[in-house]
């Protein structure tokens, strides 16, 4: 067997006419001389079957192995999945061969895991016990001596850069566990079976050592994590095809006896995933690097963008500014351009209502002259017949009441003329009795008749006058009088309270009061809370009682039988003559 | 007799006030509009014109204006509503006697119309001794201007140059120009229109 296969590898041999010097680097997990002894095996297979051509093992830690591939000091490597995929990522290899077993028929050697040990008489038992401790491990890019321990105990709900004080020592990993024995260190994350191979050796006692988390596995190692395939056998892009494929079949035909016996590649799938799981994998790696260098390259363009984006961010925030202000300052205008338009939707409906009762006045004054000329003519023709007629008091009253008509049209086209800003003139005032005028309006209004329910209460006495013109104050009683009483009144009270320095007039009614919004806007034109009413009653007797200079107002009081009412205030401040 | 003119459009209301006016005494012819009364009133005698101020074509203020314009002898007394009352004070300036606001009692009307048939007699004088005087030549004026100031026959007569004889034929003829009876009464009469500085006005057209 052995004969036939050099007897091949003479055959494909035959064409090569110059012997080369390959250099096989191979991860230096226990120091470079136990690897060099372990792996002697392999270059001296590889040296016998293939004559011409000259293997040397080189063993390498993590970062000599990187730098050897980048500067292509090696041609091929030996090294467990995770270093693969981390230097795949930087040139691309081939792989050749995994390892299946060693010899001696022990698997434990071609897997890798993690196991996360502590002295057992530190009384360390979990995981969560390591918080704040020194955890020793190889390096931070080492597969089984950190990062499948690292995977383990992020599983576990701890997070290693924060929660524990990370020791690297580098390779050989045997350290590790010397410095955990004489406990320089709490804890150590050290590659599945090397526990078991240094107690082999008889370099430590396993007893002393206790896994903290414990992972089941079908090898007799102590393991806190699951396994994976290790040892892989690579070819760097500058083997020729040719080669390679000689070096693969030598490994893959060596006999059963051979010291190390390799299969097909195994999948490196697994491994990605769980490097890209723990953000270790090189592309995400080397994604931020690559920005990172971009950055301090384009350090001038990245600054003035940045600059670009801050005045941008600046000027948002002025725009916002400036649009808020603008906005309030609109609002401001409209609630002022409402004010202005309620003010003239006022002026109009004055206006309106004073063209009406200006023409409605004129209209009326012809009739009413002629009225009184007509009860003056026959008044004077019978005084001439007969001194004592029955139908001259009825004449006397037909021409009262057609002056007491004119007087009335006459306060209302001097109110009109006032709401539209021309001056009071106050020739024809006279002295007019308060008691006097309110008895007079309840004879008018034929209360006794209408209202039979309403009594009248009065505290005041003919003495009370008030100097007004003829008719204002009789035509805001007889307002004021049919709105209590239409209110429901069943009695008034009329009050004068007479000063020196003025006169107040207080006309209460029990009728139950008004709704507080209703009593503010009281004396708003077109505000009514009668279906039928024109909503001016109010509006006209303020007005009249400002034409006699003096002051209404009215406000929710309970009357004096103790039932809650409105009170109309009338007061007219005493002028200096 | 006094006659009351009523001139307003409305014709209730004169008739109105043409019943009660009857009622006090007095003869009241009723117009309803300007042109008509120009046409056919008598301008120039004693009497009183109750003028309405808003009529429509030709309103109180032009009516007063014409009346003002033909040197009528009729007093003008205006009825106004409310909102005419600063017109009608203006028109009381312009020679207006009075104005009374509708709807006007009986008793305010009879003070203002026996007032302003007073001033209307009045104008009618002094309008009957202004046409007599604008008979007088211009010597006679003269003479009668001499004669108003108080002075003597002969005094009369230097100042003029002229004879005493010459003088008294004058002043007969001045005397009996200006229909008056007595020198009192002829003095009087001259006073009242060369005094008044309105009668000069006459006395120039």
């Amino acid at each position: 067997m052995r004969c036939l296969a050099l007897f091949m590898s003479a055959i494909m041999m035959s064409g090569v006419t110059w012997a080369e010097s390959w250099n096989i680097g191979v991860l230096a997990m226990r120091g470079e001389v136990l690897t060099r002894s372990h792996w002697q095996a392999l270059e001296t297979t590889l040296n016998q079957q293939l004559p011409g051509e000259s293997f040397h093992i080189q063993p390498l830690d993590l970062h000599q192995m990187q730098e050897a591939v980048n500067r292509k000091t090696v041609q091929f490597v030996v090294t467990n999945p995770a270093q693969f995929v981390q230097l795949n990522s930087h040139s691309p290899l081939r792989w050749l061969a995994s390892l299946r077993s060693v010899r001696g028929g022990k698997t434990e050697s071609n897997v890798i895991g993690s196991v996360i040990l502590a002295r057992r008489d530190s009384g360390i038992a979990s995981v969560h016990e390591l918080i704040g401790k020194t955890v020793g491990a190889i390096d931070a890019q080492a597969f089984g001596g950190y990062l499948l321990g690292y995977k383990a105990l992020i599983d576990s709900g701890i997070r290693p850069e924060r929660d524990l004080n990370l020791r690297f020592t580098g390779f050989p990993a045997d350290a590790l566990l010397y410095l955990l024995r004489e406990k320089a260190i709490q804890a150590a994350i050290v590659p599945v079976c090397l526990l078991e191979n240094m107690e082999e050796e008889g370099l430590i006692h396993k007893q002393d050592f206790v896994a903290l988390l414990s992972h089941s596995a079908s090898i007799s190692c102590l393991t806190s994590t699951p396994l994976y395939p290790n040892w892989s056998f690579a070819a760097m892009p500058m083997v020729s095809d040719e080669l390679a494929d000689r070096v693969t079949k030598v490994l893959l035909n060596s006999p059963e006896s051979a010291s190390f016996r390799w299969g097909a590649p195994a999948s490196t799938n697994q491994v990605e995933t769980l490097l890209q799981d723990i953000r270790q994998h090189p592309q995400q790696r080397r994604l931020w690097l690559d920005i990172k260098s971009w950055l301090i390259q384009h350090q001038l363009a990245m600054g003035t963008v940045a600059l670009v984006l801050l005045l941008l961010t600046l000027n948002y925030i002025w725009v916002m500014l400036l649009v808020r202000r603008r906005g309030q300052q609109l609002e401001r205008n409209n609630v002022l351009l409402r004010q202005q338009e309620q003010a003239l939707e006022t002026a109009r409906q004055m206006s309106v209502l004073g063209e009406m009762t200006s023409g409605f006045a004129h209209e009326l004054n012809q009739p009413l002259s002629a009225i009184r000329h007509y009860a003056e003519g026959c008044l004077i023709r019978l005084e001439a017949q007969n001194e004592q007629h029955p139908l001259q008091a009825a004449l006397q009253e037909i021409d009262r009441q057609a002056q007491r008509g004119a007087d009335t049209l006459r306060n209302l086209r001097h109110w009109v003329s006032q709401a539209q800003g021309n001056p009071v003139m106050s020739e024809e005032w006279g002295q007019v009795s308060i008691r006097d005028a309110m008895l007079h309006v309840w004879r008018l209004l034929r209360m006794e008749q209408h209202f039979p329910a309403l009594t009248l209460q009065m505290e005041a006495n003919s003495a009370q006058t008030l100097q007004l013109p003829p008719m204002l104050l009789e035509q805001v009683l007889t307002n004021l009088t049919l709105n209590a009483a239409q209110a429901g009144a069943t009695t008034i009270w009329l009050m004068v309270d007479d000063k020196d320095s003025g006169t107040r007039i207080t006309l209460q009614d029990n009728a139950g009061g008004i709704d507080e919004v209703l009593l503010r806007q009281a004396f708003q034109p077109f505000m009514t809370t009668r279906d039928e009413g024109m909503g001016l009653g109010l509006v006209i007797c303020q007005r009249l009682v400002r034409y006699g200079q003096g002051e209404i107002s009215i406000q929710n009081q309970k009357a004096a039988d103790g039932q809650l009412g409105v009170a109309v205030v009338l007061d007219f401040t005493r002028k200096e003559e | 007799m006094a006659i009351i003119h009523l001139l307003d459009d409305d014709m209730a209301v004169t008739q109105a006030c043409a019943f009660l006016l009857e009622s006090l005494g007095y003869e009241v012819h009723c117009w309803h509009e300007g042109a008509m009364f120009f046409s056919q009133a008598e301008l120039y005698q004693t009497g009183v014109l109750l003028l309405d101020m808003r009529m429509p074509v030709m309103d109180g203020q032009a009516v007063h204006e014409e009346m003002l314009r033909r040197g009528s002898t009729l007093a003008v007394v205006f009825l106004t509503g409310h909102g005419d009352v600063p017109m009608a004070v203006e028109q009381m300036k312009r020679g207006a006697v009075d104005f009374l606001q509708k709807p006007v009692s009986a008793k305010p009307l009879q003070l203002a119309l026996e007032h302003a048939l007073l001033v209307s007699e009045q104008t009618f004088e002094r309008q009957k001794i202004v046409a007599c005087y604008q008979q007088l030549t211009p010597k006679e004026r003269e003479l009668a201007g001499l004669v108003a100031d108080g002075l003597i026959n002969r005094e009369i007569a230097s100042t003029m140059n002229i004879a005493v004889r010459t003088v008294e034929v004058h002043r007969a003829r001045v005397m009996e120009k200006m229909q008056a009876g007595s020198l009192a009464e002829l003095v009087n009469r001259l006073q009242q229109i060369l005094d008044d500085r309105n009668a000069k006005n006459y006395l120039v057209s």
